[in-house]
């Protein structure tokens, strides 16, 4: 797994209190109980304080599952280094 | 502090935390706004000081029911927290409609808004004499007048600190143990543009940034530091690059860096933060590796010295280990170790005595940041004190007496002229084409008050739409606030003999108006119109939806049948006598079906 997937799936398992393995790249607020609207807000804004980025509204509305908050992220990121 | 940390530390500290010996402390949060984030931050706070925390959060926009509901003292809160945000006190004082209104509705709103907070307080007063903490009103950033706002006297950033200030003397005056936080001290630290996520504020109404959660956790600990009578009793301080600047022993006494100019300035400064400390009444304590009389020398002869011989209670100045000294002042002292605060600006000495003695606050003051020393101890959170006078404490005496009220009544009376206030104006409708995208949304969406959780698609709800054997009806709300949109959803539907509740959801935005009540009592309405007696009704539990699963029984319906758990409750409700008048409080209520059995 590279380096920022890993980090991202460390805060999930943080906020969510599951441990990381029992994470994967399928999972949103409809496969994991924990997982609420507040969880997710506190997901987003601990990746953009770890990454020191910030999300659009959009990017956002569309981070349904670990792979889109995942791919949002990069996406991110190679924004900032372009 | 945590500002240094990430909110990902932060809740990796917690989750790591062995609580289940600590005592508990239990926090009763009342809001306007979504601020659950600062719960990890909060209990971080309380962990530190040797507690677990239980945080709960009333409903949301419930403020005074909450108040009045909650039984705070069957519950042993500690300490009630109310948030109310500026940005969701919008209405003629501080929205839009400023510009439109006069000052005489201005002067009334506030007056409204006023006693909101008094009935709050004596609500929860009339339960319990726990610790309350009220969020001031955070100044307006943008005035609609602009520049023109701070040329008047009544611009809304005037009115705002104007009711902060008048709140807190009808306050003071009428309750005991009522402190307020200083929200827009959090502000000026953290900057605006650091203080509010707009995303989240039109997403889910968190107005606040990580930043600001930090920033506004971090003062109130200072709150839960004195009410669990934890501050801090003693400040040790290093004397080279702390107290002057430069080595005593090297430099000697006429080349270390102390005055009222640069670049002794910031120790001068420095030191008189500590002689403030003093004067309120902190133990000045010094640990030093000198010879001791190059250090009295200072102490005694040098003309910048602030700090004096009379100030230091208690001097450790030799070349044993710094640990080893602490712990013999605070031995001294007869006062715990965690009593004890530690200055010193050498990366060596901190990082001894927070592996040594943790129990010791540590506080770093690198040298080459020595401009920061004097604010870092104004701002550090860990001398603070809330001073209470004679009159305060016979205050609490009479709060102790048993004062005789019809609570029930007067809690009635009190939330339904709430209510009224509000000008609520409702609209109950079947659902058009239109409403597709909103109601299978809510179905989906959610959660809470929801008595069945089943999902439907759009076109799910299209179906619906098209048969005449089911009705989707909704609900929405305007107040006096602002338009709250389509609230509410039900689905009925129609059986040969009787009629069921397929579908009923309300939106936790809306709750605390007995709205949910009424939009029954029309969903019964219309069964009946539909020539049907009995309607039936299923309460499916889910973790999320305990909140509602006595609604049904609340509302008269009769318990058919439950599973041994109570997982599924099946109900029932004979038509024949519904009685329904509009509450009183309700400004206006639109239905556009036939719901009434005779017209």
């Amino acid at each position: 797994m590279d380096n920022i997937k890993y980090k991202v799936y460390e805060i999930i398992s943080e906020f969510l209190n599951i441990p990381v393995n029992q994470i994967n790249d399928n999972d949103s607020q409809d496969t994991i109980e924990e997982w609420d609207s507040l969880k997710q807000m506190n997901i987003v804004i601990a990746i953009e304080e770890e990454f020191k980025i910030t999300f659009d509204d959009s990017q956002v509305e569309e981070m349904l599952n670990v792979s889109l908050i995942i791919y949002f992220l990069k996406e991110n990121l190679n924004k900032a280094n372009n | 502090m945590i500002n240094d940390m990430s909110l990902r530390d932060i809740e990796a500290e917690i989750n790591s935390a062995h609580l289940s010996d600590l005592p508990l402390y239990r926090i009763f949060v009342l809001r306007n706004i979504t601020v659950e984030p600062i719960k990890s931050l909060i209990s971080f706070y309380l962990l530190k000081l040797g507690f677990k925390a239980e945080i709960e959060f009333g409903n949301f926009d419930n403020i005074l029911q909450d108040a009045y509901n909650v039984d705070f003292d069957k519950r042993n809160v500690d300490l009630v927290i109310i948030f109310s945000n500026i940005l969701s006190v919008s209405s003629s004082i501080f929205g839009n409609n400023f510009l439109l209104e006069g000052e005489e509705i201005t002067k009334k709103e506030i007056e409204k808004l006023h006693q909101y907070y008094l009935d709050t307080i004596e609500a929860i007063r009339e339960k319990s004499n726990c610790n309350i903490l009220i969020s001031d009103l955070e100044d307006i950033i943008s005035p609609i007048h602009g520049i023109y706002d701070n040329q008047i006297q009544n611009g809304q950033s005037a009115l705002i600190n104007e009711f902060n200030r008048e709140i807190k003397t009808s306050i003071i005056n009428q309750f005991s143990n009522v402190n307020f936080v200083n929200m827009n001290s959090c502000l000026t630290r953290v900057g605006i543009n650091n203080y509010l996520d707009l995303r989240y504020w039109y997403r889910s109404k968190a107005p606040y940034t990580a930043s600001a959660l930090k920033e506004i956790s971090f003062e109130i600990s200072k709150f839960l530091r004195i009410f669990n009578g934890k501050a801090k009793k003693c400040i040790i301080l290093d004397c080279d690059n702390t107290l002057w600047g430069g080595i005593i022993g090297e430099d000697g006494i006429n080349k270390i860096k102390l005055g009222p100019d640069y670049p002794g300035s910031s120790f001068y400064d420095f030191q008189k933060e500590i002689l403030n400390l003093y004067n309120r009444g902190i133990i000045i304590a010094l640990c030093s590796k000198n010879n001791e009389m190059d250090v009295m020398n200072v102490l005694n002869n040098h003309s910048s010295m602030i700090i004096k011989s009379d100030h230091i209670s208690i001097s450790k100045i030799n070349w044993k280990d710094k640990a080893s000294n602490i712990r013999e002042i605070a031995s001294d002292l007869n006062i715990g170790l965690d009593s004890c605060v530690f200055v010193d600006d050498s990366d060596f000495e901190t990082n001894l005595i927070k592996v040594e003695l943790p129990e010791v606050e540590v506080l770093h003051v690198p040298v080459e940041k020595a401009y920061q020393n004097a604010t870092l101890i104004r701002n550090c959170g860990l001398f603070e004190h809330l001073s209470i006078s004679n009159e305060d404490k016979n205050r609490t005496e009479t709060y102790k007496q048993n004062i005789q009220r019809n609570i029930l009544r007067t809690k009635t009376k009190n939330l339904r002229n709430y209510y009224k206030s509000l000008e609520m104006e409702t609209q109950v409708f079947i659902a058009k084409k239109i409403d597709v995208i909103r109601a299978s949304q809510m179905t989906q969406r959610t959660n809470q008050f929801n008595l069945t959780t089943k999902r439907y698609s759009e076109s799910d709800i299209e179906n619906f739409l098209n048969s005449s054997a089911y009705d989707v009806i909704l609900i929405n709300l305007k107040d006096r606030f602002g338009v709250l949109g389509i609230i509410g959803m039900a689905i009925i539907e129609y059986k040969n003999t009787f009629a069921e509740i397929d579908t009923f959801l309300f939106s936790c935005r809306a709750l605390g108006r007995e709205l949910e009540n009424l939009f029954l009592k029309i969903i019964m309405k219309r069964v009946e119109y539909k020539k049907y007696d009995l309607i039936k009704s299923t309460y499916i539990s889910t973790k999320k939806n305990l909140q509602v699963q006595e609604f049904y029984e609340k509302n008269g319906f009769s318990l058919l049948k439950s599973n041994d758990k109570k997982v599924i409750k099946h109900y029932s409700l004979n038509l024949s006598q519904i009685d329904f008048s509009v509450p009183f409080f309700i400004k206006t209520l639109d239905i556009n079906f036939k719901w009434e059995k005779n017209g």
